[in-house]
């Protein structure tokens, strides 16, 4: 039985506190949601109060909050319409950045010709501060959930492939997909607030209002025509039937292993494969459903049909990375004594192999786009290429570079430091992923990898390494009457 | 070649690997092991050096990769320049997406026949080579050890014997 140790209690309590700490403080710096008009008092008073001379031309521009493309092609097509920045105009910025405590970009200060356009842009500005927070949640929520369901199905893939080595880890694949109802509760609080726009959440952008409506300002005749699939009851049912589904068979499977210590028996392993196939196919399908759900769908014009692969394979990458954490902390204190530097050289064979599948699935899905070129494909990447190059390049490093050099050969898979190093950096690297696909589409160009997006990622983490540390003090180690326990325990390549 | 070499015949590969164990805890080299297929354990019993194959591979593949973006550069770039994805950039490292695939496939070539063909060299195999076991039963349901006698030829007979050899020769 394991026992967690006072300190890493200790240190993983903290770290939850400095996780809800980082993102209270994000909500607080995102408190102000103001109207347009409220900002254009604000700016105005500060005009006739200083007399400041400004080009109050107003070419009209479309309302539309966060369409990246018509953005872009509305920017371009001031550049043509207006004159040079003026002094004045730049201390007005100035004053309206130190007002809103915001910060424009560069593009940004040189396309805000005119008044209406510094209104636009303070309120871009603000919209990406109060969002800010929420992604950088449901980017942690979800890398630490992709975790726990995919290792769910590596649990599940042993059992259907009939496999050996992996007995003595069961357990610790159970441990971690035990975060499952922690992460449902995360997103379901993510979601609602999203549909009802609370505390400036506005990560769907398909959920703003009216965006359906032909009559409403917002109306989007694209958006629109998805109202059928990207409903909010239909969302909300789709994302109900997953959670159930998975945390219904992966319970069986639990409890059919826990059964299974005490009676032992073949009987438990032939069922245990037969719901472990079942989840296999039903995440066949779901995991392509909650990417197109829980992350395309923030760029709802934009699709692609290899994204439920693209992030299937990261989650994938990311759980293994969990599991050789996992496993090797047992290890190193003491526990799982049978676990042998054969196990954790199969680990780093999924770490590497996976990481490769990763990039062919990056690259592929990029390839295709980049060679056709038709504008509504491109915006997707327009967006990270101009905005997110270092973090989008910095992943692609960490996720391919490094497992491809550094993982390629025998021994350094066979040393469990090395390997538990460099996974490391392949975990940033996929947190760097997921960070590339929420946030173009939330937060735009304001971005920052600061305290809340820091503070959110290691709270996230402390509570997921806090939920299986606890899972893993509650059950055996090893299963007991597994059919295939001493070919693990055996185990040597 | 003044030695004598002997041969030891087994008839189960669990009873081999133990007796190569054995014989060469004694200090006894063993030159050389036929099996029909492969045994789990025994080049790491027989004290073989770990392959170098993976070295070469990767070196193949690396002349594969040059190779790969060196042809697309001239087919592409250089002798018959192509508009690429509706992007006349006419330069190798902005078209660089459109050639990895090739590059891929030619790094994938590269190393594996170049392993094939080093591996077949190695093991001196080539159309028309001659069979190297000593004993033709070796690729049926017998293992095969073969120890160059340089010390205590008794105590070899013994100790094969001992670890249950079915039969012993010499070489004629």
């Amino acid at each position: 039985m394991y026992r967690i140790n006072k300190n890493i209690n200790l240190i993983l309590i903290s770290l939850m506190f400095l996780g809800a700490l980082s993102l209270t403080y994000g909500f607080f710096q995102g408190r102000m949601h103001l109207t347009e008009s409220e900002i254009s008092k604000v700016i105005s008073d500060h005009i006739t109060e200083n007399k400041v001379k400004i080009n109050m031309n107003t070419d009209s521009i479309h309302h539309d909050n966060s369409n990246y493309s018509e953005n872009k092609s509305h920017h371009k097509h001031n550049i043509h319409s207006s004159h040079e920045v003026s002094q004045e105009q730049l201390d007005l910025i100035k004053y309206v950045e130190n007002y809103f405590k915001i910060k424009f970009t560069n593009s940004e200060k040189i396309h805000a010709k005119n008044l209406e356009h510094i209104i636009h842009i303070t309120e871009h500005a603000l919209h990406a501060k109060s969002q800010r927070p929420w992604s950088s949640l449901l980017t942690a929520t979800l890398l630490f959930f992709g975790a726990s369901l995919l290792t769910i199905f590596f649990l599940a893939l042993q059992y259907v492939a009939e496999v050996g080595w992996s007995v003595i880890l069961k357990r610790v694949f159970m441990a971690i997909g035990s975060f499952l109802p922690y992460s449902a509760i995360f997103l379901l609080i993510i979601f609602t607030t999203s549909h009802f726009h609370l505390f400036g959440n506005h990560t769907y952008h398909w959920m703003a209002e009216g965006i359906m409506n032909p009559e409403s300002n917002n109306y989007d005749k694209i958006i629109a025509g998805k109202e059928a699939y990207l409903n909010f009851p239909f969302f909300i049912l789709r994302f109900l039937i997953f959670f159930l589904v998975w945390i219904f068979l992966f319970n069986k499977l639990k409890n059919l292993s826990l059964e299974e210590d005490l009676k032992g028996g073949n009987n438990y392993y032939f069922s245990s494969r037969k719901f472990s196939a079942i989840f296999i196919v039903f995440l066949g399908v779901s995991s392509s459903m909650l990417s197109w759900d829980w992350i395309m769908s923030i760029d709802t014009h934009w699709f692609s049909t290899l994204f439920g692969w693209y992030v299937t394979s990261s989650m994938f990458v990311t759980a293994m990375l969990m599991i050789l954490f996992f496993t090797m902390h047992l290890k190193n204190n003491g526990y799982l004594e049978h676990v042998n530097t054969s196990h954790i050289h199969d680990i780093g064979k999924f770490i590497f192999g996976f990481s490769i599948f990763w990039t062919y699935l990056w690259f592929a899905q990029f390839l295709l786009i980049w060679y056709a070129n038709i504008p509504e494909e491109v915006t997707y990447y327009m967006a990270r290429f101009d905005d997110y190059k270092i973090p989008f390049f910095t992943a692609f490093v960490l996720n391919f570079l490094f497992p491809i050099l550094l993982l390629v050969s025998r021994y350094s898979k066979r040393i469990p430091g090395f390997l538990t190093f460099v996974s490391v950096f392949i975990l940033l690297g996929h947190y760097l992923d997921f960070f590339v696909m929420i946030m173009p589409g939330t937060v735009g160009s304001h971005w920052n990898i600061g305290i809340v997006e820091v503070g959110t990622f290691l709270g996230m983490g402390g509570l997921f390494t806090k939920v299986i540390l606890n899972s893993l003090s509650k059950i055996n180690l090893v299963p007991k009457n597994h059919p295939m326990i001493e070919e693990s325990k055996n185990f040597h390549i | 070649m003044d030695y004598k070499t002997i041969y030891g015949i087994y008839n189960d590969d669990d009873t081999l690997l133990s007796a190569v164990k054995k014989i060469r805890g004694e200090g006894i080299s063993i030159s050389e092991v036929y099996s029909p297929f492969p045994i789990h354990g025994l080049d790491k019993a027989l004290g073989l050096k770990d392959t170098r194959l993976a070295v070469t591979a990767f070196l193949y593949g690396l002349t594969g990769l040059s190779l790969g973006l060196l042809m697309m550069w001239y087919m592409n770039i250089q002798s018959w320049p192509m508009n690429i994805g509706g992007k006349p950039s006419f330069s190798l490292l902005q078209n660089l997406p459109s050639f990895i695939p090739v590059a891929f496939e030619c790094t994938v070539f590269f190393a594996a026949h170049l392993m094939v063909i080093t591996y077949l060299m190695r093991c001196k195999l080539y159309p028309g080579s001659s069979n190297k076991s000593p004993d033709p039963r070796t690729t049926d349901n017998m293992f095969l050890m073969e120890i160059i006698v340089k010390a205590d030829e008794k105590k070899i007979y013994k100790l094969l014997e001992q670890t249950g050899a079915v039969e012993v020769n010499e070489k004629v």
